[in-house]
């Protein structure tokens, strides 16, 4: 099976800032947590789901259109670029929101 | 005799481990690759993988089952309430990222172009490799300031 790593790349991203989404939008709206929960009995299993699935969909759907391209290594690159940022933005948004009580 | 949220908390936390062993095994692997180097490489990347979604699965477990009922309660009231609203809430969000940083890594060793003809390839796979054991370390340090807090609030009770 062949891999398409810039789609794949890409799709890795694209899944940390959903989560980094879902996970503000969580603390910011009662309703969202209630909705995500509903999904499968508790709003983090739910994220953990919709990420999974997000992810092989969004590799699949972007392998399909988006063209590959032999350096991987920028692929690679933007993996750790976008997990470290949007960990970074998780980790600022909660000290954020424990200072402001 | 072990309680079951000692049981988990203790499997959860060795399988993180044994993927941030892994991960750094892999590393080294890597910095010098050869064809047998490469070979468990990619074996290591597969063990990973197993460890970071077994590690997701238990301490999920624990986590929806146990934590949210008996110990983040202890924490909240505690004097050291950011343990949960800071290191829990980052903790379990940014672990998610873990699966899929793994599953990049064991894709690439096993479908990428051949690393030992292409050094792009061994360099995005030591970045990758980097990121899961530092990554892994944070949730080690994480569950450590974690379980403190839950200490230091069942102090406080007593």
């Amino acid at each position: 099976m062949k891999c398409n790593f810039r789609a794949m790349g890409i799709a890795a991203v694209l899944t940390f800032l959903l989560i980094t989404i879902l996970t503000i939008q969580t603390e910011l709206s009662a309703g969202f947590k209630t909705s995500l929960a509903a999904l499968t009995g508790h709003h983090w299993t739910s994220k953990g789901v919709v990420s999974l699935l997000f992810f092989t969909l969004s590799t699949l759907v972007l392998g399909t259109v988006i063209p590959e391209s032999k350096n991987v290594k920028n692929s690679g690159l933007l993996v750790v670029a976008g997990a470290i940022v949007c960990g970074f933005v998780i980790f600022a948004f909660f000290v954020n929101h424990f200072l402001a009580g | 005799m072990m309680n079951m949220a000692s049981l988990l908390i203790g499997i959860h936390a060795a399988l993180g481990e044994l993927a941030i062993l892994g991960a750094l095994w892999l590393f080294v692997e890597l910095l010098n690759p050869t064809e047998a180097r490469l070979k468990r490489a990619r074996i290591l990347s597969l063990a990973v993988v197993f460890f970071v979604f077994v590690s997701w699965i238990v301490g999920g477990f624990y986590y929806v089952s146990i934590y949210g009922k008996e110990v983040k309660p202890i924490v909240l009231d505690g004097p050291q309430p950011w343990g949960h609203e800071v290191f829990t809430e980052v903790k379990e969000h940014v672990f998610l990222f873990l699966p899929f940083i793994s599953l990049y890594l064991c894709a690439l060793l096993y479908r990428g172009p051949p690393l030992l003809k292409d050094r792009k390839v061994q360099i995005a796979a030591l970045a990758l490799a980097g990121l899961i054991v530092l990554l892994g370390l944070a949730m080690v340090g994480m569950g450590y300031v974690i379980s403190s807090a839950a200490r230091a609030g069942l102090e406080v009770a007593v």
